[in-house]
């Protein structure tokens, strides 16, 4: 049976486990997790800190490997990709907020929104363009030649949700995207996440223990100790 | 809580935790660490090893070129001392002169008194004044003691003279065989020699002689000590013929007491290498002349004393002075090269212990704790570098020179130069170290980017040293170096000038990378992007600086021992002249026996001091054939010119007309007489001609042949030569080039009535079995009231006829000469002339000025001047055409041959040391000077000095290139993480990162070659000057060492670049969660 795109999954992940180091140190930061998520959906991964919430989204996004399970992104099993194909998969499917922005300090907003375009081997005129219209989106048409250190953390969010949505991904990652930002402005940032998520079709998962956040989820998994609570 | 400091701070930096933790540490920052110590080590090391070279290395090249300069008499080194002790034969206290017993060992002891502690040999030459010899004629004799005389002459017969049976008796002499030839002696012949004598018979006291041997005098320089110096006859020696010397055997005149007209005395001290003890030595040998005097009281004259032993040494010391001054230089350079580089690590240093150090400054710690501990580990590092840089000080030391040269004890080194060693070593290290400290300040945090100019660039300071170096530049430009002692400023000039040269240069990168910044941002890809971006940030500028002066230091350095080595060898040709010079005139055969033993092309050469017009000190002429200049003349002349073209238009244009004849005894008819009636009334002047014929050989050699007198009253007159105590002609081809005529009046009748007429004679010379193409002949008179007026000659076949007017009352009073010449009669001789010596004088070309040769004046005609002339570099001299100066000379009436030197080109390997067997002199090479110049004792540190420094720049530049790419690494390992994250590969990640640190890098290496190409043309040729520090003659010429320029350069750009990746490779290698984590800290 075909599953219709809407209800198509983006995420697949089944009898997931990783374990940092070894012996008497060995952490268990993932245990036997299984999650599917469907296309269109915003997903809240909730959990204290410690619980395993990063490892699940760096593993989801490619930036790690699991010890065991499958990990399946768009119909792609990541664990038989190797460095060049997870690096595809970086710059074609999944996109990554981080909670420290993850701006690079040295190229301004439009340069840093451009970096996935650049990438992609996109012209120079099309990607300016394109990191204009970004930047407009997220309502910093004015500071596109500011660079981080001349923004706030809100801008600098922003920025970020603007780089994360240049090379047009399939989903979207954020990793405590309101971690360093004040009650107000992680508002306006997550509403900013939920109305692109709306607005391009994509899908995102949110690692968050803001509970505003959750709130404007379609789905809220929790993570305690590296086992999914709420599948 | 135990071990708390103050202020709630961790434990204090002597306790066992922090010690721990400083060990711990070291180790898990062990590459930067190991990296401060190599630093630290260069540093120390090149102290060490200029304090050693300028100690111990001092000493031992000195005592080395000592070594080298020991020689011999006939070598004419500079070591060996004569003195000349004249004696009085009579004075106005009336004492009487002085006797060998007394005398001669007067001179020996004292002299033997004033070379200690050196052994030395003394040989004294006692001469004797001027003996009658017994017989109807009135002639000169005088007996010889000549101590060396076995050494210097070849027995022809009998045996060399023994000491007097009894004092009284006969004595045995030996004689050479010219005087046997003219005496018509031979072995046994029984002579008496007597201080006077009264009515033909000798006057007591009288020497009874007999003839023991007959010898044949060397040609060596001995022989410059004999009266007649080795020629055995003179028929006019003080206007009388003399014949000698008599030589009898050794300590014979102490025996007989005899009177002394002149010991020559020569001192040979063995110096054995060892130079201390010569300024003594030289002072010792100054004080004899006082000495004899003292003792010898009023019959000696003054003693003359000739020992440029002192003079040499004082040049030897001027020379290792500048050496030193240079080698110092260098030293400067290498420690601005490690300090840099020690700042460097340092930095990068304190940026990997940031976090620590701001955690120690939010717990209470005050900056000086923070520099007492930085300064206590640099402290520990500076004495590990001590340690490891005394072997490779001792090891660089031994390599500044060859073994021969500069090998010694390491016992004996240790023993007196340690101390000094220690303190250099000390200093070495504290340098770096303090240079480390000052880098561990904490420096105010700048908001935004940093710019790459850095905070030298932003201070100005690069632009006011670049004025300090403008400064010294000049200084330089102008600047005589100071003898003897180090010169600071040849010492701190050059090593301003590189720095600010870099410093300067290093504002461009910055340029650069905003250049490569702005082309690459227009690009699609990230790779060029990424390292452009991170390029343009800034926080090269101290690597960039570093880069740029090991490139510049590394430039310079080749490029300078390239002009350095290519000037040596130009100094040493316009030193030398020539390929091979033998410095003596020697006899006829010595042309062939040069020839001979060179199988090279050999020319004679005037070369002696002349009177140039009214300048008080005398003026070196150097004369050589111009046709030869170009294949004989060595050194180089501005812009390429030849010598020929320097020396073009002073060969005579005429080529003469000279008899030829073979060699052999010749005979002479002289027919001459009145051409006109004699007046009545009148008497009959009866006038003599005396002919000498002056020939020349197609080697160039000259002699005379001297006939006896005749009259010139009209019938023919055969003179057979060589007349009695001549030798003959030898065999060969030879041209007569001149015939002289020495004119007499004999006449005893009254001459009054003659009073001021002129009269004219007509003279036919021929020449038996001579021929010639004929033509004309020019005549030239001397004569002061004999008035002669030259008249016309004509040559044809062997006969030479001419014709002269003379004042007969003149000639009554006084004798006169008339020279029949084989060309234009003519005293000007053109010359070219030094700039400074036609400067000082005030004279262009086309001026004459007069010119003395001995006591014969001649005219010199300026043709052009030169910047030197060879052999004489520095000296006021002329150059001229030898036949020219010979042509005007004998114009002047001066018979005299004006051989001084053979000069040989292309002489094959191994003709010194035949020359040198032979005893023809003192013998100098091109190859052996320009040998000294280069590798001498006195020069060799200084390329190994260049050679060590070069090393030092491409391995300071490697460990400041590793450092800083260190550094940068950590600085983006946490961007790297994030591009990663967002899809940047890791080989584009890795390429960026390779990409910056290249750009970096070959924009330095490559500024700083172009910096140092700029500093090579600009201090190179100032640098390389002479021995004695003068600018060098001919200049310097800028030695382009493309080869080893770009191995240098090429070295420390791949070394640079190297050194770069395997941080660049860690930090992508690291770029994972757990960077991108730690990035995200906030």
């Amino acid at each position: 049976m075909t599953i219709p795109r809407f209800y198509q999954l983006i995420v697949d992940l089944r009898s997931v486990s990783r374990t940092y180091g070894s012996g008497h140190s060995a952490v268990a930061a993932l245990r036997d997790v299984s999650l599917q998520v469907p296309e269109g959906e915003l997903v809240a991964l909730a959990g204290r800190s410690g619980s395993g919430k990063t490892t699940l989204l760096n593993i989801i996004g490619g930036l790690d490997r699991p010890d065991h399970g499958e990990v399946i992104v768009d119909g792609t099993d990541l664990a038989q990709l190797d460095e060049a194909g997870l690096e595809q998969v970086r710059r074609e499917t999944v996109a990554f907020i981080f909670q420290g922005f993850g701006l690079v300090p040295e190229l301004t907003a439009m340069e840093n929104v451009g970096l996935p375009l650049r990438l992609l081997r996109t012209p120079p005129e099309a990607r300016e363009r394109r990191a204009a219209l970004l930047l407009d989106l997220v309502g910093l048409s004015e500071h596109g030649e500011h660079r981080p250190d001349e923004m706030s953390g809100g801008q600098m969010q922003r920025v970020a949700i603007a780089r994360a949505l240049a090379g047009s991904p399939r989903l979207l990652i954020a990793d405590e995207p309101t971690g360093q930002l004040d009650t107000e402005t992680g508002l306006a940032v997550m509403a900013l996440i939920r109305g692109v998520v709306e607005a391009e079709g994509m899908t995102a998962i949110v690692s968050t223990h803001d509970p505003v956040m959750i709130a404007l989820a379609d789905r809220v998994l929790r993570i305690e100790d590296g086992v999914l609570v709420d599948g | 809580m135990a071990d708390r400091g103050p202020a709630g701070l961790a434990p204090g930096a002597g306790s066992p935790r922090v010690r721990s933790r400083g060990v711990r540490r070291a180790v898990s920052q062990a590459g930067l660490v190991v990296a401060l110590l190599a630093v630290f080590t260069v540093c120390a090391t090149g102290a060490g090893t200029c304090a050693l070279l300028l100690t111990a290395g001092n000493e031992r090249a000195l005592s080395a070129a000592v070594a080298q300069a020991d020689g011999s008499e006939n070598t004419g080194s500079p070591d060996i001392a004569s003195v000349v002790v004249l004696s009085s034969t009579t004075n106005a206290e009336g004492a009487p002169p002085a006797d060998a017993g007394r005398l001669a060992p007067l001179v020996r002891q004292s002299l033997t008194d004033a070379s200690r502690p050196y052994r030395a040999e003394v040989s004294l030459w006692t001469t004797t004044p001027m003996l009658f010899l017994s017989g109807t004629d009135v002639r000169n004799g005088y007996l010889l003691d000549a101590d060396t005389l076995t050494a210097n002459a070849s027995l022809r017969s009998g045996t060399w003279p023994t000491p007097p049976a009894t004092v009284g008796g006969s004595i045995p002499v030996a004689i050479p065989a010219a005087t046997a030839a003219a005496l018509g002696a031979t072995v046994g012949t029984e002579l008496r020699l007597s201080r006077d004598r009264h009515d033909g018979n000798p006057v007591p006291p009288v020497y009874h002689l007999v003839v023991a041997g007959i010898f044949e005098p060397a040609d060596s320089l001995a022989w410059n000590r004999d009266t007649l110096h080795g020629r055995g006859y003179d028929p006019s020696y003080l206007r009388l013929p003399t014949f000698g010397p008599f030589v009898v055997a050794p300590g014979t005149l102490e025996l007989l007491a005899a009177p002394v007209a002149k010991v020559d005395a020569v001192l040979d001290p063995d110096l054995a290498g060892d130079a201390a003890g010569v300024p003594d030595l030289v002072r010792g040998v100054q004080a004899v002349a006082d000495r004899i005097k003292d003792a010898a009281g009023a019959s000696i004259n003054p003693v003359l004393i000739w020992f440029p032993l002192g003079a040499a040494f004082d040049d030897m010391r001027t020379e290792l002075g500048v050496t030193n001054a240079l080698v110092l230089a260098v030293l400067l350079v290498v420690l601005a090269l490690g300090a840099t580089t020690a700042s460097l690590v340092a930095r990068v240093l304190v940026g990997r212990r940031a976090g620590e150090s701001t955690l120690l400054r939010d717990r209470g710690a005050s900056t000086s704790q923070l520099l007492i501990g930085a300064a206590t580990e640099a402290a520990v590092i500076a004495v590990v570098a001590f340690l490891c840089s005394v072997p490779l000080a001792l090891a660089a030391y031994g390599a500044t020179a060859p073994a021969a040269a500069l090998a010694g004890s390491w016992a004996g080194l240790a023993a007196t130069h340690g101390p000094v060693l220690v303190i250099a070593l000390i200093a070495g290290a504290a340098l770096p170290a303090v240079v480390a400290v000052i880098a561990a300040l904490p420096e105010r945090s700048r908001r935004g980017r940093q710019v790459i100019s850095g905070p030298v660039a932003r201070s100005g300071i690069d632009v006011m040293l670049a004025l300090v170096a403008a400064v010294a530049y000049f200084q330089l430009r102008s600047h005589l170096v100071s003898a003897g002692a180090v010169d600071p400023l040849l010492v701190v000039a050059p090593a301003v000038c590189v720095i600010a040269v870099a410093a300067l240069v290093t504002r461009l990168v910055p340029l650069a990378a905003r250049a490569a910044n702005a082309a690459a941002r227009r690009g699609r890809g990230v790779v060029l992007p990424l390292a452009g971006w991170h390029l343009a940030r800034g926080g090269a500028a101290q690597v960039a600086f570093l880069l740029v002066l090991a490139a510049s230091v590394g430039t310079l350095g080749a490029t300078y021992l390239g002009t350095w080595s290519t000037s040596q060898g130009d100094q040493a040709a316009a030193m030398v002249g020539a390929d091979l010079v033998v410095g003596q005139a020697g006899g006829p055969d010595t042309a062939r026996t040069v020839a001979d033993a060179t199988r090279g092309s050999v020319t004679p050469v005037a070369d002696r001091a002349v009177v140039l017009g009214s300048r008080p000190s005398g003026v070196k002429v150097l004369g050589l054939d111009a046709t030869l200049a170009d294949s004989m003349l060595r050194g180089r002349l501005p812009d390429g010119a030849a010598w020929s073209s320097a020396m073009a238009g002073l060969a005579p244009q005429a080529g003469g007309a000279p008899l030829t004849t073979a060699g052999g005894p010749l005979t002479v008819t002289v027919t001459g007489g009145l051409a006109n009636p004699v007046g009545s009334g009148l008497v009959v002047p009866i006038v003599t001609a005396a002919p000498t014929l002056v020939l020349a050989n197609a080697a160039g050699y000259r002699t005379t042949q001297v006939g006896s007198d005749v009259a010139l009253d009209g019938r023919p007159h055969a003179i057979h030569l060589p007349i009695p105590g001549q030798q003959a002609l030898p065999a060969g081809s030879w041209r007569i080039v001149a015939i002289d005529l020495h004119l007499l009046d004999h006449t005893t009748q009254d001459l009054i009535g003659w009073g001021n007429t002129t009269a004219t004679i007509e003279v036919s010379v021929s020449v038996e079995g001579a021929s010639s193409v004929g033509g004309a002949w020019g005549t030239s008179a001397n004569a002061g009231l004999g008035g002669v007026q030259p008249g016309d000659a004509v040559a044809h076949s062997g006969t030479v006829d001419a014709s002269f007017g003379y004042s007969v009352l003149g000639l009554s009073w006084e004798e006169a000469h008339v020279t029949l010449l084989s060309f234009p009669a003519s005293t000007q001789v053109p010359v070219v002339m030094t700039q400074t010596l036609a400067g000082e004088l005030g004279l262009a070309a086309g001026d004459r000025i007069a010119l003395t040769w001995g006591s014969t004046p001649v005219e010199a005609v300026l043709v052009r001047t030169v910047p030197y002339v060879p052999s004489h570099v520095r000296e006021a001299a002329l150059l001229v055409d030898r036949t020219s100066l010979e042509r005007g000379l004998l114009s002047a009436g001066l018979l005299e041959p004006v051989v001084d030197a053979w000069w040989v080109s292309s002489p094959r390997p191994g003709s010194a040391e035949a020359l040198r067997a032979a005893h023809l002199g003192p013998v100098t090479t091109l190859g052996e000077v320009t040998s000294a110049l280069r590798d001498g004792p006195l020069r060799a540190p200084l390329p190994v000095a260049w050679l060590l420094a070069i090393a030092a720049a491409v391995g300071l530049a490697v460990t400041g290139s590793a450092a800083h790419a260190a550094a940068e690494a950590q600085r983006r390992a946490s961007t790297i993480a994030r591009v990663r994250a967002i899809g940047v590969s890791k080989r584009d990640a890795l390429a960026s990162h390779l990409v910056q640190h290249a750009a970096v890098t070959s924009t330095a290496v490559v500024l700083g070659t172009l910096a140092g190409a700029v500093l090579a043309w600009l201090l190179a040729p100032l640098l390389v000057v002479s021995p004695r520090g003068e600018p060098a003659i001919p200049p310097a010429a800028l030695a382009w060492s493309i080869a080893p320029t770009a191995a240098v350069v090429g070295a420390i750009l791949v070394g640079g670049l190297l050194a770069g990746v395997p941080a660049a490779v860690s930090v992508v290698r690291r770029s994972t969660v757990a960077a991108l984590r730690a990035g995200d800290a906030p």
